[in-house]
């Protein structure tokens, strides 16, 4: 065999190795439900048939009933935002669940007062292992704190702004806003009891903050008394969904979703055609060289 | 060959999907990290400050308050090896909380039985407060005790490199524990608290009052401190151990603010009286929210101007605001606005391209609350079009004369007009006048600056030496911006007799100059003939 045969042959092998292994390697990208690892939310999807949404444009027409979880590392456009108002003002719940990303962009769209700090919340003492892992023991009594004695949090952060009637959990005295990042209190940084899950009446709907996404994920939703306040969330509406088309994406699933398209562009009548057509050339091509010799 | 090819290509496989291995253990964008694998530390300053202010509480006969504390220490997630000294001092605390609480509950019946005439109950009431004060101190002493313990496993006296801060934190703990014995043999005061409204509109006032007494008596004229949220407010109390004060809410847009007094005994009552804070009060604030609209375009150009418009109103009716345009926190402008506006702004030449943050900010006004909003504005650099046409050689008596328009591309475009400059410019020779016509006026006859070569050379030498002739005849110049053409109706009009042949040799030069079509040797021998006929013409004086 040829040098040049034997590079072609090896390098097609290895584009289809590489295909392979991407197509089926797991996700890996935080909170997607297709992710098993410590950061994806497939436990939570398995378990509650969490729905995920390609697309806010996806929402149900009639949102009465309906809970949407919103993690939004990514920013929202005009239409986006209506397309959210009009879910939570028409009967919708609006779970927002955020710390670090455009969570505050849905919130000045609403005309609600209550923020996201987007500093980090820690707690040196009513903590899990170390303080980046707040626990939240002061609930107050709702359907979704219901047989939930503490919650988790891991890398959290504070809300502001937000009245004292709308509060439903609170961090401990012993929390603060670490607002220059250093690890340690210093004096201006606001100190706990911070709120970091409150409730919020529009319209129809309801709002519902959460300070740390990141009770939703795989390593986190069997702590303490996190699985039982994504149950109470699921036990009121019989259609949970989630939106993925604000997370942002690695290339693992950029080249997923490439991957994807060229199957689902085989599959069809002409692709399938073409790479009949594509085999048959590979094949016959030493016939016909044999023959023309 | 083949092999150590195929080995090369199975490891720039590994390499390619390694980056993808790692990010197993690794958040992709989110800052969160892995439970299971995050270590556990104990943060043994926070500890400590935490009972020290605990303990604090209690020195202040805050019993309830101390205990509450105490409560959330109790879930602090303490190493294995410090649960069990944890879990005993906890309880000690908490035992002794229990006793000061129940001695200073029963001293104060003891007072007011003393002073209704009940003596025999009253005595029986001091005997069991005494009785709840000496459990108390010895429950003091086992917590001192188990402080020092304390101390110990947490390493406060070793290392000292690593353990200043929590030394500190140590010596205030146990500093707070001596007041705590101290307020032990001091009377109890009790201090009320009481306001006039539950709800008021931020810059409006209201009266707070209340009663300071120690041992069933008034205490008068001492002195205390009242905090809204953290802003004191000092009274004094009459005759009768009542006090009142006017408090004026300061222009802060929160719903609620915390109201309470605070007595710390100074002088005399030092060692008499034990200090004491009030319940807190809470008072509901009023203000009217501001609401905001910004617009603004999502692309703006160093430069030029840029109209940034909105709408600012309140529930409690509109009034003008001051407010304000920030660029990157740095101000573009400032105006007293009313409920609609707009802003004309230009940004600064040397603004950066890229993604920049434009906001609004207005100012909070009386009861009015403050607001801002902010939006993503990507700044960029227009880019310009030019449009040049140049012939391919030119005749130029002083320079080479470029004709062009330049535009401000998209924008003009986008904006329904072509704003374009007319481009002149001589390259490299001496700038010309942009101005496209001017009286023909004599001039010397320049020399000719170039060397012409080949057949074009031959025509354009010819055209050159019949245009001298004809500059030196009647003294009309070929300009930089008059054309071959210009040139021959002016000379033609005043030289007729030559008119025909130098239109000829203008033909041969336009041909020359401009058509695509390559000039042959009979075109040039042309040239040189009519360019010698008319020297011939004008020399010979007939014209």
């Amino acid at each position: 065999m040829g040098l040049r045969r034997f590079l072609t042959i090896l390098t097609v092998a290895m584009v289809v190795l590489l295909a392979v292994v991407i197509w089926f390697f797991p996700s890996n990208e935080d909170f997607r439900t297709d992710n098993p690892f410590w950061n994806g939310i497939s436990d939570t999807s398995s378990s509650y048939r969490l729905l995920p949404l390609k697309s806010l444009s996806a929402l149900p027409p009639s949102p009465e009933g309906s809970t949407l979880i919103l993690i939004p590392y990514l920013d929202f456009t005009s239409a986006e935002l209506q397309e959210l108002g009009d879910f939570a003002t028409g009967g919708g719940t609006l779970i927002l669940a955020d710390d670090y990303g455009y969570g505050n962009r849905v919130l000045e769209y609403t005309g609600l007062k209550a923020r996201f700090s987007g500093q980090t919340l820690l707690d040196p003492l009513a903590n899990y292992k170390n303080k980046w892992f707040p626990r939240i023991f002061q609930l107050k009594s709702s359907p979704l704190t219901d047989n939930v004695q503490s919650l988790v949090f891991n890398h959290a952060t504070g809300l502001t702004n937000v009245e004292a009637g709308d509060v439903i959990a609170l961090s401990s005295q012993f929390s603060f806003l670490d607002l220059n990042d250093n690890g340690a209190w210093d004096e201006g940084e606001p100190m706990g009891p911070l709120p970091v899950i409150s409730q919020h009446t529009l319209g129809s709907g309801r709002l519902i903050l959460v300070s740390d996404p990141s009770l939703f994920i795989n390593s986190m939703e069997a702590m303490e008394g996190n699985s039982r306040f994504i149950q109470n969330i699921a036990a009121t509406t019989p259609s949970l969904l989630i939106d993925e088309s604000h997370l942002p994406s690695t290339n693992l699933r950029v080249s997923k979703n490439l991957l994807s398209e060229v199957r689902g562009s085989l599959v069809t009548p002409v692709g399938t055609f073409g790479l009949v057509i594509v085999a048959l050339v590979i094949v016959l091509r030493p016939v016909w060289r044999k023959e023309a010799h | 060959m083949k092999r150590l090819l195929v080995i090369l290509c199975l490891m720039a496989v590994l390499l390619t999907l390694s980056p993808a291995l790692l990010i197993l253990a690794q958040p992709s964008h989110i800052p969160h990290e892995n439970p299971a694998a995050a270590k556990g530390s104990l943060d043994k300053v926070s500890l400590l400050v935490s009972y020290g202010d605990m303990f604090n509480r209690a020195a202040i006969s805050q019993y309830p308050d101390a205990q509450g504390m105490l409560n959330e220490l109790k879930l602090a997630e303490i190493p294995t090896n410090l649960r069990d000294i944890i879990y005993r001092y906890n309880s000690l605390s908490g035992q002794l909380f229990t006793s000061l609480d129940d001695g200073e509950s029963l001293l104060n019946e003891a007072f007011t039985l003393f002073s209704h005439n009940q003596v025999s109950a009253a005595i029986q009431r001091f005997d069991e407060a005494e009785a709840a004060r000496r459990k108390a101190r010895a429950l003091l002493e086992e917590t001192r005790a188990a402080t020092k313990d304390i101390g110990d496993s947490l390493g406060v006296f070793t290392a000292p490199a690593t353990s200043q801060a929590s030394r500190q934190a140590y010596n205030r703990l146990v500093q707070s524990l001596m007041q705590v014995s101290q307020s032990m043999g001091l009377i109890p005061v009790e201090l009320s608290l009481s306001i006039t409204q539950a709800s008021v509109f931020v810059g409006d006032s209201i009266t707070a009052s209340g009663r300071l007494g120690g041992g069933g008596q008034p205490l008068p004229q001492r002195t205390l401190t009242l905090f809204l949220n953290k802003r004191p407010f000092p009274v004094t109390t009459g005759p009768d151990g009542w006090y009142t004060t006017s408090i004026t809410i300061p222009y802060e847009y929160v719903s609620t603010m915390t109201l309470h007094a605070e007595y710390f005994p100074s002088g005399a009552d030092i060692n008499t009286y034990r200090a004491r804070q009030s319940p807190p009060v809470e008072i509901n604030t009023i203000f009217y929210s501001t609401v905001l609209d910004v617009s603004a375009p999502a692309t703006a150009y160093p430069g030029l101007p840029l109209t940034v418009s909105g709408q600012v109103g309140s529930p409690g009716g509109s009034v003008n605001r001051f407010a304000r345009v920030l660029l990157d926190g740095d101000q573009l402008a400032q105006e007293t606005i009313p409920a609609g506006f707009g802003f004309n702004l230009t940004l600064p030449r040397e603004t950066s391209t890229g993604r920049h943050t434009l906001a609004v900010a207005v100012a909070p006004e009386g009861r009015y609350s403050g607001v801002s909003k902010s939006l993503t504005v990507d700044i960029l650099r227009l880019a310009v079009e030019s449009d040049i046409q140049m012939s391919r050689l030119v005749i130029i008596s002083i320079g080479l004369l470029l004709i062009g328009l330049v535009s401000l591309g998209a924008l003009a475009r986008k904006r329904g007009r072509r704003r374009a400059r007319p481009w002149i410019d001589s390259v490299p020779l001496p700038p010309v006048s942009p101005e496209v016509r001017q009286p023909l006026a004599a001039a010397p006859a320049p020399a000719a600056r170039y060397a012409f070569t080949g057949i074009k050379g031959r025509i354009l030498s010819a055209y050159f030496s019949g245009v001298k002739a004809v500059q030196e005849t009647i003294a009309v110049s070929l300009t930089p911006h008059t054309t071959v053409r210009e040139f021959l109706e002016a000379a033609g009009t005043v030289l007729p007799v030559v008119g025909e042949p130098f239109a000829e040799l203008t033909a041969i030069a336009e041909v020359a100059l401009y058509s695509a079509r390559t000039p042959d040797e009979a075109m040039a021998v042309r040239a040189e003939q009519f360019a010698a006929s008319i020297k011939e013409e004008l020399h010979s004086g007939i014209a």
